[in-house]
């Protein structure tokens, strides 16, 4: 790091700014580029040829190469299927969804209130309580006999409803338990996004006599649709993540419903210590998202 | 006047709301505590609105867990303030540097380094788990500090995240910093840092978050006691039978305090950004 | 700039230095006059403090020729330490020592990571038979342990006596399938939402390890006995019949499908299919009475009862084996088995260790004895084990919520048959 950047010190004036800031755009992302190289290109490259053999995690010396056998069986295997209209149909509600709801929160702690910062500690809490607690919590509150979400729904008159002990049911059960867990994490990324909009812009707005959604329409969510886009990307990207709340809440089921490509990744590589298998899952999980997520910036940019 | 009025009912609106569904949010939260604070054959009793009423108060579970001569809870605590710490710190410069080289300071590839990076960023850490280890276990950290820092400092998505807001910089204010002879090091330093306060902010608190509940890689490569981290830690509480869920919630209400202190720290960052700023400067 | 340089390289200078000391205070323990250094791994747990006490007592026997040290590992809600196990597998950077849950000694075993230490323990004959048998593969002891395990029928003794229900107080008498059934039905109280029996459903090992001697007691199994084929086993007629008379205790409700952890405890719940362990438990509830009967029976077999504790197995790279098998002797002589035993009122693995615990001869805990004794069954040995624990759990899960037991089974089965062909 310091021979790249001492030449620069010494030949300051010699170099117009122009190159100047090309080098020291080098300079400046070398540290991060070669950690990334380290700690994820590398392994991601292991993983990689992983994905050609036939590994036991526990007999390293035994792996061997086996061509697209892994993938082979893969595309054979009607969990995978399973599995992945569950990530589709999760990330498909989540990303809206959860979305919006960060995105209101935001707006409602942007607002200049006494307990707009009380507020963020609130919004934001289900993000840092731990899974543990959440997931017990959560069982509870859909528990079917005595839940307090079914003893809400009879005060309507809406009868005892199953949600995680049922297959129909259990994936939107988890989809709601996600939205609420998870919006606080953006909350906190589109409250950066809203402090970028200039308070002018709302007073000449107001000046024009504009309602609260046109301020909102017109003003808000041009100013911040960097920071969206960034948002619908991320959250995509996390939602096709998602793995540790069926984990830890219904282990999968009720008969594979809330399986999800993570999940079954995690299954194969540490629980039945079939790297091999396991590594080609994560290079189609890849593929797919990395797809996704071109389609959805094309989608954005129009 | 009316005018007055109703920004007073509309402040009125809003704080209700919040409180409201802040509520709906904190809840899990505030029945950890709770529980925390109830003697173990209780905590299950009554799983309704009573919940939240303990007829009984007792700091047993956290004597048990604080003065135990089995666990160093605090010693744990340290070792996870000091390595989610050492990441926000070099991650903050590491990851905004890059950032800002790849925004503002274009050089041949860079684009091409930009769509990379978010392409790592779709990477499940789970598939790299194993070949990881190895990597950490050539280096010989297994059981060290490192191990816990160094491969998180740069992140996919600090550099997205970062990116981003850069790129909402209004190019007037560099040029502005360059007219007046900064060099582009002086222009990150006193024009791009000072304006990107609440990404700053945001960034840290996210970082500190995810590595704060991180468990299944200190368990991998942290045992030796002397570096154990606070959640391999506290789940000594989970053993094969008998749990004891009073302290596992005093544990866990222990754990989420720095989490919520550091919250509360980084959000006096959240300052009105840019523009205000930007123009008076 | 400058300062950013002077800082940074400082701080990876500390990141260095601390990763320095701690290779040197390794060095320094790594015994300086030439022992023999062994290394242990054991689920974090409350045993914990008693087995750092029998290490010490180790090392200060074997002064200047052997040192133990003992990790103990935390074990997660899950599979955290066996997960810990294998990443140390596949880069070799095993203990000495591994403690292994029963079942996956085939499993570690076939991939090589443990060795056999067949004709290495003393007094081999004192120990139980299901201990023996759980630690063989291939005809070779790999694994032993000082304690072992089982699932009982715990009962509240005033629900019952309120129902005019007197459960079984010898091994002969235990209920059979219709009787437990009867009873679970009379002891349900829909309108005060208590059940007639609380069983766990936790995603883990439990499923297989608290069902499997409904299975065996009808005649049914897993799997073949040499590990060969799980098809016609796992899904065979004596194995479904036994689900299927599972699956009515979920279908009428005599069971709760998502209970508190405590619901016995609070007495909403007249008895609880639980581990040995329970009993350290209820010790928490001094104000309500309880009682321990044997696990029912089914009407076509004899009674069976689980088994299968944390057992010890030496990696194959330990170096000295000599020492290991030393170390593991002495974790097993009768004084340690019987003070690691004490410390959750485990049951000991060794039989004469028995005879010096007067309560175990009296009720309620002779009926925890004689399961031990007379009627452990292991879990089954097979190197598929991972995937049958797994995709059985999964299928239990789903018959409970009322699935067809055929179907689910089926689907078991042919999961471990497609591992079995993969591995062989």
């Amino acid at each position: 790091m310091e021979k790249t950047v001492t030449p620069i010190q010494v030949e300051r004036k010699t170099l117009t700014y122009e190159t100047q800031k090309r080098w020291l755009g080098i300079a400046f992302s070398l540290p991060a580029l070669v950690l990334l190289f380290t700690f994820l290109i590398l392994p991601v490259m292991l993983a990689f040829g992983y994905s050609f053999m036939s590994y036991n995690m526990l007999n390293p010396d035994g792996k061997e190469f086996t061509g697209f056998d892994n993938y082979i069986r893969l595309f054979q295997d009607g969990i995978f299927l399973t599995s992945l209209k569950n990530t589709l149909y999760f990330t498909a509600l989540v990303v809206p969804i959860q979305s919006a709801v960060a995105l209101g929160l935001a707006i409602l702690v942007n607002k200049k209130v006494k307990v707009a910062s009380l507020g963020r500690v609130f919004f934001f809490s289900p993000v840092v309580t731990s899974m543990v607690v959440v997931a017990i919590l959560w069982t509870f509150l859909y528990n079917v006999d005595s839940g307090l979400i079914n003893h809400a729904l009879n005060f309507f008159g809406i009868e005892n409803q199953p949600f995680l002990l049922s297959a129909d049911q259990s994936m939107n059960s988890i989809i709601f338990m996600s939205v609420w867990q998870a919006a606080g994490f953006q909350m906190m990324i589109f409250l950066a996004g809203l402090k970028e909009v200039p308070e002018e812009l709302y007073e000449a707005a107001e000046m024009d006599g504009a309602s609260v959604w046109q301020k909102f329409r017109n003003v808000t969510l041009p100013s911040i649709s960097h920071v969206t886009g960034f948002v619908l990307i991320i959250t995509t990207i996390q939602a096709f993540r998602l793995f540790i709340q069926p984990y830890v809440m219904t282990n999968g089921g009720p008969s594979d419903s809330t399986k999800t490509l993570v999940f079954m990744l995690y299954e194969n590589g540490f629980q039945f210590r079939d790297v091999g298998y396991s590594s080609a899952i994560a290079v189609v999980f890849f593929f797919i998202v990395l797809i996704s997520s071109l389609i959805l910036k094309k989608i954005l940019k129009q | 006047m009316r005018h007055q009025t109703k920004k007073k009912a509309g402040k009125v609106i809003t704080t209700m709301a919040i409180l409201l569904l802040g509520f709906l949010f904190i809840a899990p939260l505030l029945w950890m505590i709770i529980a925390s604070l109830k003697p173990e054959t209780m905590i299950f009793k009554d799983m309704g609105l009573a919940a939240f009423l303990p007829k009984e108060i007792t700091f047993s579970n956290y004597a048990q867990i604080l003065f135990s001569d089995r666990i160093h809870f605090f010693h744990y605590m340290w070792n996870s303030l000091f390595s989610v710490s050492m990441i926000v710190i070099f991650g903050l410069i590491v990851n905004s540097l890059c950032a800002y080289a790849l925004v503002k300071l274009k050089f041949p590839g860079s684009d091409l380094i930009l769509v990379l990076i978010i392409a790592l960023y779709v990477v499940p850490f789970e598939s790299m788990l194993i070949p990881l280890y190895i990597v950490v276990n050539n280096f010989g950290w297994i059981n060290e500090y490192p191990a816990l820092i160094v491969p998180f400092i740069a992140s996919a998505f600090n550099i997205f995240l970062f990116r981003q807001f850069f790129m909402g910089i209004p190019k007037e204010l560099e040029e502005a910093a360059m007219l007046d002879g900064a060099t582009p090091w002086q222009t990150f330093w006193r024009v791009v840092v000072p304006n990107s306060k609440p990404v700053f902010a945001t960034a840290a608190i996210l970082t500190f978050v995810t590595h704060w509940s991180d468990f299944m890689w200190p368990l991998i490569v942290a045992t030796d006691e002397s570096i154990r981290t606070v959640q391999v830690g506290v789940q000594y509480l989970f053993t094969d039978n008998n749990i004891e869920y009073g302290q596992i919630m005093a544990a866990l209400s222990l754990t989420t305090i720095p989490v919520i202190l550091i919250f509360l720290f980084f959000q006096r960052y959240y300052v009105q950004g840019i523009t205000s700023s930007g123009v008076k400067g | 700039m400058k300062k950013l340089l002077v800082l940074s390289t400082a701080a990876m200078l500390s990141i260095g230095a601390l990763s320095g000391c701690g290779k040197e205070d390794n060095k320094s323990a790594e015994g300086s006059n030439g022992e023999t250094k062994l290394t242990l791994w054991y689920p974090e747990g409350n045993t914990s403090a008693a087995y750092q006490e029998v290490i010490d007592a180790f090392n200060k026997e074997h002064d200047g020729e052997i040192e133990a040290e003992i990790e103990f590992i935390p074990r997660g809600n899950k599979y955290a330490y066996e997960d810990k196990i294998s990443a140390a597998a596949t880069s070799n950077t095993l203990p000495d020592l591994v403690a292994m849950d029963g079942p996956n000694v085939a499993n570690y075993a076939d991939a090589g990571i443990i060795q056999p230490i067949d004709g290495m323990i003393e007094e081999q004959d004192q120990f139980v038979d299901s201990v023996i048998k759980q630690g063989t593969f291939e005809d070779k002891l790999y694994a032993i342990s000082p304690m072992e395990s089982t699932v009982a029928l715990f009962y509240n003794v005033k629900m019952l006596e309120e129902a005019g229900i007197t459960p079984p107080k010898t091994l002969e008498e235990a209920w059979t399938w219709d009787e437990f059934y009867a009873a679970a039905k009379k002891l349900t109280n829909k309108e005060k939402g208590i059940y007639g029996v609380n069983w766990t459903l936790d995603y883990g090992e439990w499923i297989i390890y608290f069902t499997g001697p409904t299975v065996w007691s009808n005649g049914g199994s897993f799997i073949a006995e040499d590990g060969s084929k799980a098809d016609g086993h796992v899904n065979g007629p004596k194995t479904v019949e036994a689900l299927k008379y599972l699956q009515k205790f979920t279908k009428e409700g005599l069971v709760n499908l998502q209970p508190t952890p405590t619901e016995f405890e609070d007495g909403k719940a007249a008895m609880m299919l639980m581990g040995s362990w329970e009993w350290a438990k209820l010790k928490d509830y001094p104000d309500t009475e309880w009682g321990i009967t044997y696990y029912p029976k089914s009407p076509n077999g004899e009674q069976v009862s689980p088994s299968g504790d944390w057992a010890w197995g030496v990696s194959t790279s330990a170096k000295d084996k000599e020492a290991a098998a030393e170390l593991l002797n002495f974790i097993h002589t009768k004084e340690n088995v019987l003070k690691l035993a004490a410390v959750e009122d485990k049951p000991p693995a060794r039989t004469d260790a028995f005879t010096e615990l007067a309560e175990w001869d009296k009720e309620p805990l002779n009926v925890l004895k004689d399961q031990v004794l007379e009627t452990a069954h292991p879990r089954p040995l097979t190197t598929s084990y991972p995937v049958l624990s797994t995709k059985y759990g999964q299928a239990v899960q789903n018959i409970f919520l009322g699935g067809d037991v055929q179907e689910e089974l089926d689907k078991v089965a042919k999961e471990v048959d497609t591992d079995i062909d993969r591995k062989n």
